[in-house]
This record gives structure tokens, sequence and C-alpha cells, in this order.
């Protein structure tokens, strides 16, 4: 067999392989087709919402802040717009400079359950509660859950309660030292964390 | 060069070249969903069936294909190309008419697959539909995933199922939780899908000459 060929295949598979390295190594060949447009994005701050709806519309947690002489008064009420009604759920006063806030992603996905921040100079706590206002076994209203996760994870600081990643389910970020914790479950109705292999950004 | 040496070379060309079609492939997944990869490009309603995400099961909307949908009223007038952006960085997905912004709200782009980036076009409009992958710890059922405007391109195939849709088993939006598909609330995934074309002719709506389909882009990088 004449051997022009074989080489001239083998430099061929060679270049494809150079080739192929490039554009592997490359991530902007990748996306072929470069946006038209960029729009502007107006990114809203969680903090300042007052009233989130929940991902299916049917229901509103709103949030009312009264001052007080020795603090600020946070008040919480569930409004249903399908049957047209609203429930006060919660109340709490803070001292001043502490604030309270509804993140974007409170609700549930079936609605049951919603999470509350409280920011005070650098701590940061966490509150699951009955989105129908159906108090806990042990009778409270909310379960700070952030004080439960540092007295079992003390290596690790919670960063960023996001969301909810499946029905009974928030993500807890967290860092360790200086770098990157990994992410948490804290299932709300057993009141336990479930670290993850995967990380949530 | 000697026979073997030059075998060897072969080898380590084949070797690299199908590292890379691996890579490729799995960078952006060829079905958005793997299981029903063809069976969620159709209309499917099961109001009794549970879901399961995340390990638990959960209970999709109902879906009642009788109600009509209501127009969208847009206040003021809005004139020119609809035109849809992702931006996988922030995570935001912004609808624009000419260059009135319709709605801007956040998304969950693909966590478990890529997202695909470039200039899309709507093909396909499902009011619901079931979609399911994964395995082990990470298998999702999810029937009554409700409106779902599927996108496709020269490159992204229609076949692979790459979409919009709303979502019922997460709340996490602002953040990548999907498994290729950008996963929208409810409502606002409601709320485009009544405003975007094709215009919608009943619960599946293909795009024609007649009914173009809105233009999507995306864009950016997702935080991994």
């Amino acid at each position: 067999m004449d051997k022009r060929p074989i080489k001239f295949l083998i430099l061929v598979l060679l270049l494809l392989s150079v080739v192929a390295i490039l554009f592997a190594l490359n991530p902007r060949v990748k996306t072929a087709q470069a946006p038209t447009y960029v729009p502007p994005i107006v990114k809203a701050d969680p903090n300042r919402e007052i009233a989130v709806e929940s991902g299916d519309g049917k229901l509103i947690l709103k949030m009312k802040e009264e001052k007080g002489k020795e603090g600020m008064t946070y008040i919480f009420w569930v409004a249903d717009t399908s049957a047209g009604t609203q429930k006060e759920l919660y109340r709490k006063t803070v001292p001043l400079g502490t604030t309270m806030a509804i993140p974007l992603n409170t609700f549930s996905p079936d609605n049951k359950y919603m999470f509350l921040q409280e920011v005070s100079g650098e701590s940061l706590s966490y509150f699951a509660g009955s989105a129908a206002g159906i108090p806990f076994a042990d009778g409270s209203q909310f379960l700070e859950f952030s004080s439960m996760f540092k007295a079992k994870y003390p290596n690790y600081k919670i960063t960023e309660a996001t969301g909810w990643g499946g029905v009974g389910l928030i993500i807890v970020n967290t860092k360790s030292g200086g770098s990157q914790g990994p992410s948490f479950w804290f299932d709300v109705g057993s009141k336990s964390f479930i670290q993850l292999s995967n990380h949530f950004n | 060069m000697g026979k073997k040496t030059w075998s060897a070379v072969i080898t380590l060309g084949v070797i690299i070249l199908g590292l890379f079609v691996l890579k490729t492939s799995l960078g952006v997944p060829y079905c958005a969903n793997s299981l029903s990869c063809k069976e969620s490009l159709t209309l499917s309603v099961e109001n009794d069936a549970a879901g399961i995400f995340s390990g638990q099961t959960v209970m999709p909307p109902k879906v009642d294909l009788a109600k009509k949908e209501p127009p969208i009223k847009v206040l003021g007038e809005a004139t020119g190309e609809k035109r849809i952006y992702v931006d996988l960085s922030t995570q935001t997905l912004s609808a624009y008419q000419g260059d009135t912004l319709f709605m801007q709200v956040l998304v969950s782009t693909g966590k478990w697959g890529k997202t695909p980036t470039g200039d899309f076009t709507i093909w396909e409009k499902i009011r619901s539909t079931k979609m399911s992958g994964g395995s082990g710890a990470s298998y999702y059922y999810l029937p009554n995933v409700p409106y779902v405007m599927f996108f496709s391109n020269d490159k992204v195939a229609a076949g692979r199922g790459f979409s919009l849709h709303g979502t019922y088993w997460h709340n996490n939006f602002g953040h990548p939780m999907s498994h290729g598909c950008v996963n929208m609330r409810i409502v606002d995934a409601e709320k485009l899908y009544n405003w975007a074309s094709p215009v919608t002719g009943g619960n599946v709506t293909l795009s024609g000459k007649d009914n173009p389909g809105t233009k999507i882009t995306i864009h950016g990088q997702a935080p991994y």
C-alpha cells in the first residue's frame, strides 16, 4: 500500500485535532451568533420590595413599616388574590438600624411556606414560616433557621438564601473563611439541613 | 517515522477529536429534556398526575384547555418588531416592541445543561406539555408545564426542545436552575405567551410565513 495517502490522512487528522483544541479552548467561538442588541438592565433591589407575588400570582406577601421610639415594627400579611382576602401573619419590632425584607423568591413553589430576611450590620438572619399562618409544632410562627445553621455548621457562614430549590427546600449558600462554601437545602418540613454536591449561584 | 509511531499519532488524533465532540455535546445538551425530547414538543395535560423534582413530589397547576386567554392590553402605542432578550449573566428576560419595554423579569436558565446562546425564533407555542429527564437524584418528571414557547435556529434544531416556559417546581428565579430551558414564573410566562408571536390560535400554535415567531436573543455567560 502506498504510504502517501496514509501520511496525508494523518496530516489532516492532526490539523483537525489542532483546530478542535483551539476551538474548544476559545469560548467565544462557541457562541456562533453574537447578540445583535444588548438591552439596558434595570436591576431591582430585592431589599426594597414591600409586596411580593407568588410565582402563580395567587398570593401576595406585603410588608409595612411602623417607626416607634425604640425601633421599627415590621408587619407582614398575606393577600389571597382569588379569594379577595388578606390576613396578618407576623409582626416583629427590631432595633433601629436593623431592617427586614421580603426576598423576591419568598414563596415556596406550592405556596405553603415563605421566608423573610433580617439584616443587622453584617449579620444576616432568615426566617421561614407558613404562608397560611399555621404555627410550627412548638407554637412559633416563624423559624429562624440561620441560627440553627450556625450551631450545626460553625465553619460555614450563610451568604444568602436565594429561593426554593424544591417544594419545601430553601437554597442556602455559604462561605468558609474567604472562600466559597457549599450550598445546602434547608428542609422546612423536617427543620434539617442537607449539604449539596452542587453549588447554587 | 515508523508505522507504530504513525499509528499512535492517528490514535491520539482520533481520541482528541472524540473528546472534543463529547465536550461540545455535553456543553449544550442535545435535548433540553433528555427523557421527553420528542414528547415535550406536543400538547399534554395531566391534571391528576404528580410531578417529581429534587426528589420531592410536586403538584402541577391544573390546566383548562377550554379557557380562552385574555387579550394583552398594552398601555400606549407600541409599534415595531417584537423582540425578546435573555441575559444569562443577569438571569434577566426583557421583551421589547420597537423601543418600548413590555416586560423585564428574572428567569432561571441552564444549570444542569447549558442554555444555548445566539439569535433564535419562536417556532411553536404550546399551552401545556410534559417534561422529564435526568437520572437518580436529579430525575425529574413534570406534567402540565404551562405556556411553553419553543425556539430554534439553524444551529439549534427545533427537535431539541429548548423553550421559554412557566415553572411551578422551584422558586429560585434570578439564579440558574434549569436543564437548558428558560424557566419563568407562571404569571410572567403567561403574559409573555399571550404577547409573543406567533399569534396564539388555540392550544398549539406553529409559526409560519403568515404568522412568524418572535425573535429571541440569548447572550452572556451564566454564573456557574
